[in-house]
């Protein structure tokens, strides 16, 4: 974990608000949420939602080994990268580590995983994948990151938790949408 | 659809909910009415059950349906989820694996009349990783675990509690998700993340061996059960497809058929039960996709085997993943089906000819 794998990413500059909030929005909870016992059991609740709205909810979650770049400005994800479905309730997130042999992969697609958990409604399933061609164990990474024994456990290890919350901070203390007016 | 025309169906006898946090398993008492499931909240939750009698007032019109009641909600210690759950065949003994990686063996301890409580009598500790999956076998003489060590471990059973490893069988290259024991032989099924299952054997000159490795799913298998005559394996895989193996000779087995195109997701669990229709009974299958499937499976004319839809229910626990399906193995009640889900809930099936 000392290695640094990526000393000179590439970044991306970003137009979205940084800093604004927004009123109160059904996606900003800040902590976890009250889905499965809770808020999201009420069908009333976040109709349908749309690829801007998982990207907004991804996009400031930071770079383990970068803390003060966000993945969007690292263009780790981005919202054509993001794809919903509302009649089969799924959604599909395809992230790009930074350099093909990345070995912070599977932490950041955790945090994607467990931003996700979080704040979308327990209606939809997430696949997680890294952009084909992207990374040397492409296979093995996606297939981890698709197991939810793994990830579960994984999210019992309280060192590996305690990674993933400083990336997920910025995000969740963010709005989840951004409204740029 | 029935030769005469009738169509099975599924449906909801009983909902049981508790659980703070997702259910991953439940196992039927093989000698008491007694249902067993665990969860990532790191409890065991027991329920009893009985049919009530037909003079029963108060029971529901269509009479004589098993009613449940919480028996006991057992405060595990374990550091961690608790994955599994399997009872010895005396039904005195429950042993539980966690992701804390232990083994943890269960008996009610009090006086003779009294129904005791539920103790942790041994733990079992050795594997490094996540165990996944608990299994004794047919005499309770075995307790089988296996782990994300990529190891299964044998246990002797010996008394007060005390259990000697037998063996640690290290051939799967990957996780090792479940194992499951042939209903009458010292035979072991395992199943792994490495796409294959294997069959392991007690070589009496060698330790444990591994006698047979069963390719041909694309993806991790979740789950593997031995038919009621021990002639079949059902496995559910992560590649969304059932398969159904015969054993040729007696360490060879070969795949008879697949199942795809019934669900969608990952599959997480099978069950093969002695059912009422079909000369090899029935298999349960359940998966991320929510649906929970019911096949009968015969011994064709050529002596082929051949599996083909019975029933199935969608949306079984909601729009959560179901993570176990059993059969219950009480007497007359081969149709009665317990499952259990990432919702926190178990529920009890009826499966039988539709009104």
């Amino acid at each position: 974990m000392n290695e640094i794998y990526n000393p000179n990413p590439k970044i991306l500059k970003t137009a979205g608000k940084r800093g604004a909030r927004a009123p109160s929005d059904l996606w900003d909870l800040g902590e976890e949420r009250t889905g499965r016992f809770g808020l999201y059991d009420d069908p009333s609740v976040a109709d349908s939602i749309d690829q801007n709205e998982v990207f907004d909810l991804v996009r400031f979650i930071t770079d383990p080994e970068h803390k003060h770049m966000t993945l969007e400005e690292l263009m780790v994800v981005s919202a054509p990268q993001c794809s919903v479905s509302n009649e089969t309730n799924r959604v599909q997130i395809e992230f790009t580590p930074t350099v093909p042999h990345c070995g912070m992969s599977t932490v950041i697609g955790l945090t994607l995983r467990v931003r996700l958990l979080r704040a979308l409604p327990d209606r939809f399933k997430v696949d997680i994948r890294v952009k084909p061609g992207s990374h040397q164990s492409e296979n093995e990474l996606n297939k981890q990151l698709n197991d939810k024994e793994r990830v579960a456990a994984a999210l019992e290890n309280s060192a590996l938790l305690t990674v993933l919350e400083e990336c997920l901070e910025p995000a969740q203390n963010r709005v989840g949408r951004c409204t740029n007016q | 659809m029935t030769t005469d025309g009738s169509s099975i169906e599924i449906t909801l006898i009983a909902e049981l909910p508790g659980h703070q946090d997702r259910a991953w398993a439940i196992a039927w008492n093989p000698t008491k009415p007694l249902l067993a499931s665990c969860s990532a909240d790191k409890t065991v939750r027991l329920y009893s059950y009985h049919t009530p009698p037909p003079s029963d007032v108060d029971s529901p019109s269509h009479g004589g349906e098993l009613k449940f009641e919480l028996n006991a909600s057992i405060t595990t210690g374990h550091a961690k989820t608790v994955r599994a759950l399997a009872w010895s065949p005396s039904g005195n003994t429950l042993a539980t694996g966690s992701f804390d990686s232990n083994v943890g063996i269960w008996q009610q301890v009090g006086e003779e009349d009294e129904e005791g409580a539920w103790e942790c009598v041994s733990s079992l500790e050795g594997h490094e990783t996540e165990c996944k999956g608990v299994a004794y076998s047919a005499s309770g003489t075995l307790l089988a675990s296996c782990s994300r060590d990529k190891s299964v471990w044998v246990w002797e059973v010996l008394p007060d509690a005390d259990f000697e490893c037998m063996g640690v069988l290290m051939e799967h290259s990957q996780d090792v998700k479940s194992v499951a024991w042939h209903p009458r032989e010292e035979v072991l099924a395992s199943c792994s993340y490495d796409d294959t299952i294997r069959i392991w054997i007690d070589d009496p000159q060698d330790d444990w061996d591994c006698v047979a490795i069963l390719r041909g799913h694309t993806s991790t298998v979740w789950s593997i059960s031995f038919s009621p005559d021990g002639n079949y394996i059902a496995s559910g895989s992560d590649d969304k497809t059932v398969r159904i193996w015969k054993r040729m000779d007696q360490h060879k087995w070969e795949c008879a058929q697949v199942l795809e195109g019934y669900h969608d997701r990952t599959i997480f669990s099978v069950a093969w039960g002695e059912g009422t229709t079909g000369s090899l009974g029935w298999v349960a299958s359940a998966s991320s996709d929510g649906q929970i499937i019911v096949y009968q499976v015969n011994v064709t004319e050529e002596g082929g085997i051949e599996a083909r839809l019975l029933t199935k229910m969608t949306s079984a626990h909601g729009v959560y993943d179901v993570n176990c399906v059993a059969w219950c193995p009480g007497n007359r009640l081969e149709n009665c089906l317990a499952s259990c889900g990432d919702d926190g809930s178990v529920k009890i099936w009826k499966v039988q000819v539709g009104k």
